[in-house]
């Protein structure tokens, strides 16, 4: 969907203020009203049905946070991290510290590194009180037009400030950079490999190639990727030339992400996204080999492509798991359509067994009855 | 958003339904005087009321605090203005358990009002005028642990214009009345409706006003102003 | 949801203007895309080839009817509606549209069955949803398939007290569909062969 937003920025001297964990660090008024309408936002998203709900993903993404933030900030300013099930390639934190990560930016990482990077990122966003510093530009500004007209990827607003709005949608480029600066020394001060932080950049870049569009909206005031990725490359060799090393924790990250990464590929699928969906698939299945779940998504992503390979993913799927009850249903279907009426039969009766309040139930039903059943 | 397009649409509705005195802005059920005739107790239930900021560039920004002051202001007239109609009226402060119900119901007007508005003042469906019927659902059981016969349910918003909105208003009036064409950036519009539901849900009296500029539920006593206007149309109300 | 917004924004553009936004439901319609029985006392939109109706404001019931030609792109899938589907790989399309619409996150598909509309075999699904400010929704969709086109009729109302009241409006509604006898314009001479259910073939980066 098309975004619209006309920001004309008249020059304005930025509001400093201490950062959390440091010396006169100390909440204003007006950012006690945002930290209180964070907390409603953050209510609602919770409520709205949005979140992927994984406990212990969320545990190791506390985990990753707690390694960036130093006990100083923490205790005025703790994040916490929830994913949102979405494949965009998207993450925002509200002023309170509740950071929000989607699936798709989420799947798309190799290691711990690059999701450190990330959160570096957005965390910079909630320390260095990046919200109520853009509210205040605005208001100091005679001539700000701000002109929204498209719907935050259904994200539920209950708030539409511009101390807010810019904590969901996008903050002025000088704070992007400041996120991105301070974001890499947390990286690094906790000892993670510099190296892997430009790849996010890359695979937005990558995102946006795809997609065939031009930098999404919540880019656009964003300095642009390419900047993005010269700023940390410069900052690479210079602040910290000579520092090589430092942690990935490939192994770790693929294992605690595997089944965000599965959750992902049936969103992608969803979309009709089919070469995403198998990307996400295969991966899972890379991180969990045993996986019923990926094999039986390969084998959806083939039935619903049109593919000849269908049979085998599910056939797969079942050895892995008798019980498993999308690969039931997929063969079932498949060897319905090829005029395998008593494979199907078998297939089809065994899904109604594992699932008899399947949602689809009526169409199965009809099925059987037309292989004489 | 859907519901503040809607809301827009109803404040000018609102408007519209105010620059034509002759035609009265209540809206009655068929039975409202069996429904509201034995009603004592009427529960106020905690407003919606949004205060935007219109600024010189067209910026339409909610203000948080500004909402808040409003918030209770409309609440305290509302009470207010119940009372001196000779009911017995509190603000709810429900309990935990009583709230999400509540919250639900408060959800559904949120829908409901600006239906009221757009089918009943601004598109007119026939269907609508002639025969007022909207609801909010069963809320028997609610009203039994909230101890009251009827709620009242108040929604409002308003918009205040900031110095150079003004001055750029000044200015486009100006030019308008020397040239006699040309857009006026319009005032801030505040808007305000109430409804009164009965135990079956049903929307029982409805009533909204509008105006442009001449209010600000910032302040009590203009707040007062404006929702004792909006209930003199109740039954049993002293004008 | 995208069709209030699109309804509201015309609501306020025709605001000024002399034709009106909504007439009585009885109107006939010029267009005969399809046809269809609308309730007593109901209003719709005043167009000519979608269909939307509603009796106390479309916030609080809407009947949203639609024709489509197969194979072309739907709102929020890439997947499309392909002559020679079954039904229900037709639902499956169809609820994956419904799922991957960012603005109902968290809807849930709470049935999907088969179904007869107008005599012309489709599907029925039951959807639920919460709108962006929390208020709780259920919607049907009855898709026909009808080769070169496929229809989708919807209902969508609050779960509280609407959507039960008018439900059974919409069903006879439904019972009433017919789908239209028109052929699809001719493709212009240089465009694409219409896009299947199957996968475009990937590009450079494989997506």
């Amino acid at each position: 969907m098309k975004r619209l937003l006309l920001l004309a920025l008249a020059a304005c001297a930025t509001t400093k203020l201490p950062p959390a964990g440091t010396a006169g660090y100390r909440l204003e008024d007006d950012e006690r009203m945002l930290l209180r309408i964070a907390s409603e936002q953050q209510a609602v998203i919770d409520k709205s049905g949005a979140l992927y709900a994984d406990p212990e993903l969320e545990a190791y993404l506390a985990q990753v946070a707690g390694k960036l933030v130093p006990p100083q900030v923490a205790a005025q300013l703790a994040p916490r991290v929830r994913v949102l099930r979405d494949f965009r390639l998207n993450a925002f934190t509200l002023p309170n510290g509740a950071v929000y990560v989607h699936c798709g930016i989420l799947a798309r990482m190799e290691n711990e590194a690059e999701l450190a990077t990330l959160l570096g990122h957005e965390i910079t966003h909630a320390t260095h009180r990046h919200s109520v510093r853009e509210l205040r530009n605005a208001s100091n500004q005679s001539s700000v037009v701000a002109a929204v007209s498209a719907p935050l990827a259904g994200i539920p607003l209950v708030i539409s400030g511009p101390g807010l709005v810019a904590s969901i949608r996008g903050y002025s480029r000088e704070m992007e950079t400041e996120a991105d600066e301070n974001g890499l020394a947390l990286v690094a001060a906790a000892g993670y490999d510099l190296s892997q932080s430009t790849h996010v950049f890359q695979h937005l870049q990558e995102s946006v190639r795809d997609e065939k569009v031009k930098e999404p909206f919540f880019y656009a005031t964003h300095p642009r990727l390419a900047e993005r990725i010269e700023n940390t490359e410069r900052l690479l060799a210079t602040t910290y030339a000579g520092r090589g090393g430092g942690v990935r924790n490939a192994e770790q990250f693929a294992k605690a992400t595997a089944q965000l990464v599965l959750e992902d590929a049936r969103l992608q699928l969803a979309a009709g996204r089919f070469a995403a969906a198998e990307r996400d698939a295969r991966k899972h299945l890379a991180a969990a080999p045993g996986s019923a779940a990926g094999e039986a998504l390969l084998g959806e992503i083939e039935r619903q492509r049109g593919g000849a390979e269908a049979a085998a993913h599910y056939r797969k799927a079942i050895q892995l798991d008798a019980g498993s009850v999308e690969a039931h249903r997929g063969l079932g279907l498949v060897l319905f359509k090829s005029g395998d009426r008593a494979g199907a039969r078998a297939e089809l009766s065994r899904y109604l067994e594992l699932r008899p309040d399947a949602p689809d139930r009526a169409y199965v039903r009809q099925y059987l009855a037309q292989t004489g059943e | 958003m859907r519901r503040s397009v809607f809301a827009g649409m109803a404040a000018s509705a609102a408007l519209a339904a105010c620059a034509t005195p002759s035609e009265p802005s209540v809206r009655l059920h068929p039975q409202y005087k069996e429904r509201l005739g034995g009603a004592k107790s009427v529960g106020v239930v905690p407003p919606k009321v949004v205060v935007f900021e219109l600024g010189a560039g067209g910026v339409r920004e909610p203000k948080d605090d500004w909402s808040a002051a409003a918030r209770t202001n409309v609440s305290t007239a509302v009470v207010k203005s119940l009372r001196g109609a000779g009911y017995d009226a509190k603000l709810l402060e429900p309990a935990a358990d009583v709230k999400d119900d509540l919250d639900e119901v408060r959800l559904l007007y949120e829908a409901v009002a600006p239906s009221i508005v757009y089918a009943t003042y601004g598109q007119k469906f026939p269907a609508k005028v002639q025969k007022f019927d909207y609801s909010l659902g069963d809320v028997s059981k609610l009203l039994d642990r909230l101890g009251v016969d009827v709620l009242a349910i108040p929604y409002g918003s308003d918009e205040i214009s900031t110095g150079g909105r003004k001055a750029t208003q000044a200015v486009g009036m100006a030019v308008a009345a020397l040239l006699g064409v040309g857009a006026v950036q319009r005032s801030g519009v505040t808007f305000v409706n109430l409804a009164i539901v009965d135990r079956s849900g049903a929307v029982v009296w409805f009533n909204v006003r509008g105006a442009g500029g001449s209010y600000d539920l910032r302040d009590l006593a203009s707040a007062q102003e404006m929702v004792g206007r909006l209930v003199q149309d109740l039954p049993g109300a002293h004008k | 949801m995208r069709r209030l917004f699109l309804l509201a924004a015309i609501s306020l553009a025709c605001a000024t203007t002399p034709k009106p936004r909504w007439v009585d439901a009885s109107t006939p319609r010029e267009s005969r895309s399809f046809l269809l029985q609308l309730p007593e006392g109901w209003m719709r939109s005043n167009q000519e080839v979608t269909v939307v109706a509603t009796r106390d404001g479309p916030l609080l019931q809407e009947i949203f009817v639609e024709r489509l030609q197969m194979g072309k792109a739907l709102r929020n899938t890439k997947k499309t509606v392909a002559a020679g589907m079954m039904p229900q790989e037709a639902a499956e399309v169809i609820a994956d549209d419904l799922v991957s619409n960012p603005v109902t996150k968290g809807l849930q598909i709470v049935e999907n069955a088969p179904a007869t509309v107008g005599g012309t075999a489709g599907f029925r699904i039951l959807a639920a949803f919460k709108d962006r400010d929390g208020l709780k929704y259920k919607e049907v969709v009855y898709g026909v398939l009808a080769p070169p086109w496929f229809y989708r009729l919807i209902y969508t109302a609050p779960e509280r007290h609407y959507f039960d009241a008018d439900l059974p409006a919409f069903e006879a509604v439904a019972a009433s569909f017919r789908p239209g006898s028109e052929k699809p314009p001719p493709e212009p001479p240089l465009s694409k062969a219409p896009a299947s259910a199957k996968e475009p073939a990937p590009d450079a980066t494989g997506n």
